[in-house]
């Protein structure tokens, strides 16, 4: 392929686009990128057979179409120390040439075959739509509760992505909390035949959540059976999905509040700062904070062997339920407290020590929580 | 097209054949055989032929669409590989999550996933008990190939969970068409090279090598001779395996190529000795080894003969090498058991 473009927007495409470049790879070539040109347009594609990222620039002089492989950071480098406006690259499966000015670069090639391509957008006339403020929130709110350790389940590393109604949904657990947040979607094309469930990669979130910048932005989202596409204004991101069954979490947390005989209004900035101070004398043996809530207050404790005790207060004026004494990993909550921004109140719902408690957030946000025993 | 790349293995082939026809393909398979016998090659080929976009007939890849080449070239978004890093004598388990994870995701081409495991002889016990989950309960669509020497390596609960399939050592003429392929043609030069080789092609390979018949010639010279000087033998042997660079891996196939010539000529003075008649020998070497059979006398050959084997398989199980080297050359140094 042969093409002239600007070098801004050549620039701004391969940074954006090597956020999914495979960072540690055995496969040399996976470390590069891969350019489409055709029309009048150049798709620069990274993928490291996780998670890939697309972008197109339009407007691009094409001398000859093809594909190559581009080694992205020299490119970049490139693109940044020079002053020229304009930059031109000829590329094939033996070598990328670049002129800039009266500079010219050669680089090694590889065969375009060799290199794993992902999708355009393609829709398949079924997708919904979400802005980018909602869609933030909603990863922000969900994916931190996601199973980050080495477990063999598998399913819980990923997050749920559902959509229904006018409503797109997202879940994560690790099997000791559960996250569950709902923003407002817009539907096209008719409901998914199969039940199928959509489990998207951790990392594919961390990168779709650092993608979105424009509030007002409208993502659209496609879920296919076996991948899932998530076409920004800037660019398309392409994910494979996680294999797996999901745990019922509808039953849980259906169960949870019809068992729930208590409900707590908690001041959230409060409540956080008060955990936070209990679990201080926390260690890593004995991760734990013990409460008691009781009419107009909660009082927490926690213990740890060499580091001391710590007993915190927190008044609950509006309270004046039982007495209910509850034990938790004080980083569940804190984790859920910090997602929240600017909520000034979460309702607590719980029954007693040996039953899972639920924070609800308005009608979209529900976080639940175990209680650790003893 | 692809499959007559592989060399050999018909058995082999017609299990995972009748395996597809019938609908049956299982979900984890040990490939078990000697190195250097085309294992590898034979599980990118297979799953070269269950990814191809346009398989000319089943069970065959084409060999020109992308995910041929994606295959080829170890870069296919639904074939997973597994070895043991570069310096490490033991899969770490951290690697081993991480294929596990990878197996997790869901194909993206088709409805395949394969998962090759290419150093399945180096699990240690954690990371061979973090792949039993994988291992018993693939997701759907997934095929697991572990290419292994061995199955005496393996642990119970991975051998019961896997079919085993046996490569065998390659015939002398699927050698030579190796060869031939490599542009290894001379007759003699072949014909030594396949009887020291063992049925694998990458020790045939290993010793198409100037410098090894180079040392060949200076430890047998010195070995046959009456007064072996140790000191310096044990000199030419570790320089030789030291060549092969810091790998390991590399160094312990030098010593073991050593090893078998060593052998070669054992057999063939012992052979000598009992009046047989050795092909393709020189009469200065046939006088040569018939001196040192006379010397040391049969039952002394023999034990020479067990010595090597026994220091063959301390190579494979990572004994410090130089320990091997002077542990086999103080048995030729050492006054036979007779004049004692």
């Amino acid at each position: 392929m042969k093409v002239t473009c600007q070098r801004d927007g050549l620039l701004t495409a391969c940074q954006l686009v090597s956020a999914a470049v495979a960072a540690r790879t055995t496969k040399p070539i996976l470390s590069n990128i891969k350019a489409i040109a055709e029309g009048d347009g150049l798709s620069l594609v990274a993928y490291d057979t996780e998670v890939g990222i697309r972008y197109e620039l339009r407007g691009i002089l094409v001398g000859r179409p093809g594909s190559a492989i581009l080694p992205i950071t020299q490119l970049t480098q490139i693109l940044r120390e020079s002053a020229d406006s304009d930059i031109s690259l000829d590329a094939d499966d033996n070598g990328t040439k670049v002129k800039a000015g009266t500079s010219r670069y050669e680089m090694p090639g590889y065969p375009a075959d060799e290199f794993p391509d992902i999708p355009a957008f393609d829709d398949g006339g079924r997708y919904h739509e979400v802005t980018a403020g909602v869609l933030r929130s909603m990863i922000r709110r969900t994916a931190f509760a996601a199973d980050k350790k080495d477990s063999t389940r598998f399913a819980l590393s990923g997050v749920l992505w559902e959509a229904e109604g006018k409503t797109a949904r997202l879940v994560a657990t690790d099997s000791k909390r559960l996250a569950v947040c709902e923003g407002p979607a817009t539907l096209y094309g008719p409901p998914e035949a199969t039940k199928g469930s959509h489990l998207v990669p951790a990392k594919t979130m961390t990168l779709l959540e650092r993608n979105l910048t424009d509030d007002g932005e409208l993502v659209r989202v496609g879920l296919r059976p076996n991948e899932a596409m998530f076409q920004t204004e800037r660019a398309m991101i392409y994910t494979r999905l996680v294999e797996g069954r999901y745990p019922p979490y509808r039953d849980i947390i259906g169960q949870t509040r019809k068992q729930a005989t208590v409900k707590v209004p908690v001041p959230v900035d409060a409540f956080l700062s008060r955990v936070r101070q209990a679990a201080i004398m926390t260690d890593d043996e004995s991760k734990r904070v013990d409460m008691t809530f009781e009419p107009g207050k909660v009082v927490m404790q926690a213990r740890g062997a060499e580091t001391g005790s710590s007993e915190v207060e927190l008044p609950l004026p509006e309270y004046d339920g039982p007495e209910v004494k509850i034990a938790f990993d004080p980083q569940y909550l804190i984790e859920f407290l910090r997602a929240l921004e600017s909520e000034p109140t979460v309702s607590l719902e719980m029954s007693d020590g040996g039953k899972p408690a639920l924070f609800r957030c308005g009608d979209g946000y529900m976080y639940l929580v175990m209680p650790l025993a003893g | 097209m692809s499959w007559e790349r592989v060399r050999g293995h018909t058995a082999a082939l017609t299990t995972f054949r009748t395996a597809i026809a019938r609908g049956r393909l299982g979900q984890a398979y040990l490939l078990v055989g000697p190195d250097g016998i085309g294992k590898r090659l034979f599980a990118t080929e297979l799953a070269k032929a269950l990814l191809c976009e346009r398989p000319p007939a089943p069970f065959v890849a084409c060999d020109h669409c992308p995910s041929c080449a994606q295959v080829q070239a170890g870069t296919h978004p639904d074939v997973f590989h597994l070895c043991t890093p570069d310096g490490k004598h033991e899969l770490p388990v951290a690697e081993m999550r991480g294929f596990c994870t990878q197996m997790a995701f869901k194909p993206t081409r088709g409805i395949w996933k394969v998962g090759i495991v290419e150093d399945a002889d180096d699990f240690n016990e954690e990371s061979a008990n973090c792949f039993l989950k994988t291992l018993e309960e693939p997701p759907p669509g997934s095929l697991l190939l572990l290419l292994a020497t061995g199955t005496d390596r393996q642990l119970p609960t991975i051998l019961s969970r896997c079919q085993v399939v046996r490569f065998s050592p390659l015939r002398p003429e699927e050698i030579r068409a190796v060869l031939a392929d490599q542009g290894v043609v001379d007759p003699a030069q072949v014909d030594h090279l396949i009887r020291l080789s063992g049925g694998s092609v990458a020790r045939a390979l290993a010793l198409n090598d100037e410098s090894f018949w180079k040392v060949r010639e200076q430890l047998i010279d010195g070995l046959l001779a009456p007064r072996p000087n140790f000191v310096e033998l044990a000199g030419v042997w570790q320089r030789f395996y030291e060549e092969a660079g810091k790998e390991t891996t590399g160094q312990r196939l030098r010593v073991s190529l050593v090893i078998g010539f060593l052998v070669e000529a054992i057999q063939q003075a012992l052979r000598l000795s009992l009046g047989a008649d050795v092909a393709g020998l020189n009469e200065s070497e046939e006088a040569r080894l018939r001196a040192f059979a006379d010397r040391l006398g049969p039952d002394r050959l023999l034990e020479l003969i067990d010595r090597c084997v026994e220091a063959d398989f301390h190579v494979e199980r990572r004994v410090q090498l130089i320990l091997v080297v002077e542990s086999v050359l103080e048995q030729f140094t050492r006054p036979s058991v007779a004049s004692r």
